[in-house]
């Protein structure tokens, strides 16, 4: 395991009060940890991350005065003894470490922090021994880790975090990677980790977009020129994937983090050959990333008791139940498989001919191919835990009260709004869900309404024909995401990028997305994976339109009012095929309520209860805290 | 009964020369916003799964 990202002192810590290990009184409080994971026979090491320029406060210190573009906070220029002084606190830093009995530490040299911040001439102008020629910038992360190994002895693991591919025109090339590789292998380290792209690069490289271990060769380029072993990331969610990876010899090592967030029985499940209940990371980012972002515990989509595992509690039930689920969607699906677990008789009833809900609408996105395996693990999952699933059922509240559950929990989800434009319930009008229920004819030319995460999601739809019914993550090409980003597989380039062009595919349609609002459209999409939706769109020919009034729709097309800044109107006709309403959703709670008035101990969870935007994170949790109380 | 043999390459041990790691497995590193509250480190869930499953059994 390694640690997230700890300072080696105040001006590196990314945040104020974000974690720091600076003396001997901070020792204590690792101990608990190292000392949990030593129980169990782990090994652990902790990260040092001096933040650089990437800190979001205004002490920050870097090998430059240049700004970050993706920070406020405009960093001061190290003095060359102030460059001493930074070195002198990792080697502090890491010998306090070892204190705490830490096996090892995890020099963070990538993703575009302090280290990564002196091998570059972008955000490194120095004239002194630190800068000019790459072997002078390339002595900061040497001197690091030679220091750090005098220091700590022999037998202490230091895995050093290599920016492989920068994915930043003016980043490093090949060469200059292996020949920094090879001088921290020199210098002592034990193990090299591999870093992939800066914080600032604006290509995905753990989106779920991105193909399942899509950037293993970057390792494996490594492998000729380095002898310690060599860890990959990035995108590796499942065993068969992490032992292909191994097997063809691109890495010794597989590092993941989100799919232990997903699954902490990862490991076990496939030791014992029960891959198929693995919970898998769909890559999604909406619990972990964003939420980190936002200065929230990380949790799971997944997964709602990560990090949350000594407050929400799946126990025994003390007296058996006989439970009603309706509605087969995510809320429903983890309601009905939690409270099977806990030993109740659930059954579980779907309109449907399938579980899975509204995932099965998402699944059809290009780039979302992953949902498929959420879908997957519930239906191990009812397997497992004798959920009883009554498909293409639909029961009204009568015949439910006459079955006389102890419990029923009502999970029936969402419809598609209708905004009450005149016209549309035109012959040319689609919901989302008829469109991507992918048996409706969509014209070539479509004004898509309503620019919110199901608006982008239908776009991207849209963009493409011919997309599979039921998508294999696996079959999803790296050549074909690496060309459409722009990015050298040959790493004949500047950081991999420079001068490459992105290749775009041909649009299936021409597509116009509408909003109300005058705000920038997908301001509401995740923090970390917004502006991938956005350039996608863009880079494709999505035309956007802001501070629009939907005056009717005709055989003509969609008849509209712009408002700009400046208060002028101007109107408009959007001459398409098709409409497609994406304005948003209602609940569908009728069901509740009836049961309700009957007199029956009834819960409302997920879409059902609150359909202000499809939220399968918040579906899922309500389906597992609904769980663990009946 | 152990099915370690779907994925030989995955649970080889690896040798450090000092000390050896179970198997090729590294969970990286990810800020949580747990470890930025490390006096709430008395209630990390630090639990191994074979912990958990003996728990559960």
């Amino acid at each position: 395991m390694v640690t997230g990202g700890i300072a080696p002192n105040r001006r590196g810590s990314l945040a104020p009060l974000a974690s720091k290990l600076t003396n001997r009184w901070e020792v204590l409080r690792h101990r608990k940890v190292t000392d949990a994971v030593h129980e169990h026979d782990g090994r652990i090491c902790m990260q040092i991350l001096h933040a650089g320029r990437y800190a979001y406060h205004p002490f920050s210190v870097a090998p430059s005065a240049i700004k970050a573009p993706i920070n406020p906070f405009k960093p001061k220029a190290l003095s060359s003894n102030g460059v001493e002084n930074q070195i002198r606190d990792f080697v502090r830093c890491a010998k306090l470490a070892q204190a705490a009995g830490y096996d090892g530490v995890e020099v963070m040299g990538s993703e575009g922090y302090f280290i990564n911040q002196f091998l570059v001439p972008r955000t490194n102008h120095r004239t002194d021994e630190w800068g000019g020629r790459f072997e002078n910038r390339m002595k900061l992360p040497v001197e690091i880790v030679r220091r750090i190994r005098e220091a700590v002895g022999r037998e202490f693991i230091i895995i050093y975090r290599l920016s492989m591919l920068d994915m930043l025109a003016d980043g490093n090339n090949r060469e200059e990677v292996v020949q920094l590789g090879r001088a921290i292998e020199a210098a002592g380290a034990t193990i090299i980790n591999t870093g992939i792209g800066w914080h600032e690069t604006r290509i995905p490289t753990i989106a779920t977009s991105v193909p399942r271990a899509a950037f293993t060769w970057v390792t494996r380029m490594m492998r000729d020129a380095i002898d310690i072993p060599l860890v990959t990331t990035n995108r590796i969610n499942m065993p068969d994937t992490a032992e292909a990876v191994l097997a063809r010899g691109d890495a010794d090592m597989i590092s993941m983090a989100r799919p232990f967030l997903a699954d902490a029985d990862w490991a076990l499940k496939a030791t014992e050959g029960r891959a198929d209940e693995i919970n898998t990371c769909i890559g999604c980012n909406q619990a972990c990333l964003d939420h980190v972002f936002e200065n929230k515990k990380a949790s799971c989509l997944v997964n709602p008791r990560a990090g949350r595992e000594t407050e929400i509690i799946i126990e025994k039930a003390g007296t058996k139940k006989r439970v009603a689920v309706v509605g087969g969607g995510m809320a429903g699906l983890s309601a009905a498989t939690t409270a099977a677990r806990r030993g109740h008789d659930v059954t579980l009833y779907e309109a449907s001919d399938r579980i899975g809900g509204q995932f099965n609408m998402a699944l059809r996105i290009p780039g979302k191919e992953e949902f498929v395996e959420t879908i997957r693990y519930f239906q191990r999952q009812i397997e497992l835990t004798g959920v009883e699933v009554k498909l293409d059922t639909k029961l009204s509240a009568g015949e439910l009260a006459r079955q006389r559950y102890n419990e029923v929990i009502v999970a029936t989800g969402v419809k598609p709004r209708i905004p009450g434009i005149p016209g549309d319930d035109g012959p040319n009008v689609l919901s989302y869900a008829e469109v991507l229920a992918g048996n409706a004819e969509v014209g070539r030319k479509v004004a898509v309404i309503g620019a919110g995460g199901i608006g982008f999601d239908v776009s991207e739809y849209l963009l493409h024909d011919d997309v599979p019914l039921q998508p294999d993550p696996d079959d999803v090409s790296i050549e074909d995401f690496f060309a459409e980003w722009g990015v050298d597989m040959d790493f004949e380039t500047r950081g991999g990028v420079d001068g490459i062009e992105p290749k775009r595919h041909e649009p299936a349609r021409e597509i116009w997305m509408t909003q109300r609002k005058t705000s920038k459209p997908g301001k509401g999409l995740g923090k970390t994976t917004g502006w991938i939706h956005r350039t996608t769109l863009k880079n494709h020919g999505v035309k956007m339109l802001t501070g629009v009034d939907y005056r009717k729709i005709d055989d003509q097309g969609l008849h509209i009012t712009i408002k700009d800044s400046d208060g002028n109107e101007t109107e408009q006709l959007l001459d398409v095929d098709t409409v497609v309403l994406c304005t948003g959703q209602v609940s569908e709670n009728a069901l509740y309520n009836a049961l309700k008035d009957a007199g029956q101990s009834v819960h409302l969870i997920g879409g059902a209860k609150l359909a202000a935007e499809l939220d399968a994170k918040r579906a899922i949790e309500d389906g597992v805290r609904v769980a663990v109380e009946v | 009964m152990t099915h370690a043999t779907r994925y030989p390459h995955i649970f080889e041990p690896l040798d450090l020369g000092f000390t050896t790691l179970k198997n090729r497995l590294l969970m990286g590193s990810m800020h949580t916003g747990l470890e930025d509250r490390v006096w709430t480190t008395t209630s990390w869930p630090l639990t191994s799964p074979s912990v958990r499953k003996a728990a559960w059994a």
